[in-house]
């Protein structure tokens, strides 16, 4: 069958689409890859969206698409509320980029034959370790050395300092690497489990003549499975503008 | 910001965001430096699918 693949990994892959040779720099190239045009996808998705949902705002019409992004902006700001209070309000609208950045890439990732652009390490990480290193800085900025208290969590003795030091200094940077491993992790496990079960069901509905009377089964099973990722995709960018949310509290106010 | 002839919103873009303006383009540059080292590796060095690679062979 050719629209079976062989390994589950596979649709992970980068390819390269268009490319621009340039012959007097060998090693410099422009390519348009997978990765890239989904990612363009969805900036083009995000802007246009927003454009089209005002259009009828502004020619007095009722429109449920901004109601729809109204909501999503409400359950944003009580969120930077609930993590960060007054302090943070300054920062919802990065917060509504990431979220509404992570949340299409997800949902295109489960257009089937789609390209899921968080399932890459190499992007999850990048947007992680930018989120903790800005966060560090910022903390910098607002507390000079008073920053470093974050270290030392409050009423610890004085003998167990040096030792909470170094365990609060790795659990701080492993913070980054959890942010973004947690997000990529969760979307090739429910991509690769979603192309391992269609490809069983498929071999089983075409495999004997029981296979086309119980073929239901494993279709069902497969429908709660993707229903079931749909719920993740969602969950896992709201998890990461959470967690964003936790982190920018905790150098606004050191504990 | 004036957006497409939309109204201007007074929203602030450097003042919350110039930390992370500052550490986008360092990781950026580091994620690159990884990349270039993964890419220089021998299994993947003469890889195909590396534009490196290809040129190599």
């Amino acid at each position: 069958m050719l629209c079976i693949l062989n390994n589950p990994l596979e649709q992970f892959e980068i390819i390269k689409l268009l490319g621009i040779d340039a012959p007097l720099l060998p090693l410099i190239e422009l390519p348009l890859t997978n990765l890239g045009l989904y990612l363009l996808i969805v900036l083009g998705v995000v802007i246009s969206g927003l454009v089209i949902s005002f259009i009828p705002a502004r020619i007095g019409r009722d429109n449920s698409w901004l109601v729809t992004l109204e909501s999503i902006y409400g359950f944003l700001v009580n969120l930077v509320d609930s993590q960060v209070a007054i302090a943070g309000h300054i920062y919802i609208p990065a917060i509504i980029a990431l979220f509404s950045f992570i949340l299409l890439c997800n949902l295109f990732g489960l257009i089937p034959y789609s390209y899921t652009v968080t399932a890459q390490f190499a992007l999850t990480l990048g947007l992680s370790f930018t989120v903790l290193l800005g966060v560090t800085i910022l903390g910098l900025q607002r507390h000079g050395v008073h920053f470093f208290s974050i270290l030392v969590p409050a009423g610890t003795p004085l003998v167990l300092v040096p030792l909470l030091v170094v365990i609060e200094a790795i659990s701080y940077l492993a913070r980054a690497i959890s942010l973004g491993v947690r997000l990529s992790a969760n979307m090739i496990s429910g991509h690769v489990l979603l192309k391992i079960i269609s490809t069983f069901s498929w071999q089983f509905i075409t495999g004997s003549i029981l296979g086309v009377i119980l073929g239901f089964l494993p279709v069902l099973f497969l429908t709660a499975l993707y229903a079931l990722e749909l719920g993740v995709a969602i969950l896992q960018a709201y998890v990461f503008v959470l967690l964003t949310a936790s982190y920018l509290n905790d150098v606004l106010s050191l504990h | 910001m004036a957006f497409l002839g939309f109204r201007r919103f007074p929203t602030p873009i450097i003042k919350p965001m110039w930390p992370f303006m500052i550490s986008g383009p360092i990781i950026l540059y580091l994620l690159h430096k990884i990349e270039k080292a993964g890419q220089s590796v021998p299994p993947f060095d003469t890889d195909p699918r590396n534009p490196r690679g290809m040129y190599r062979i």
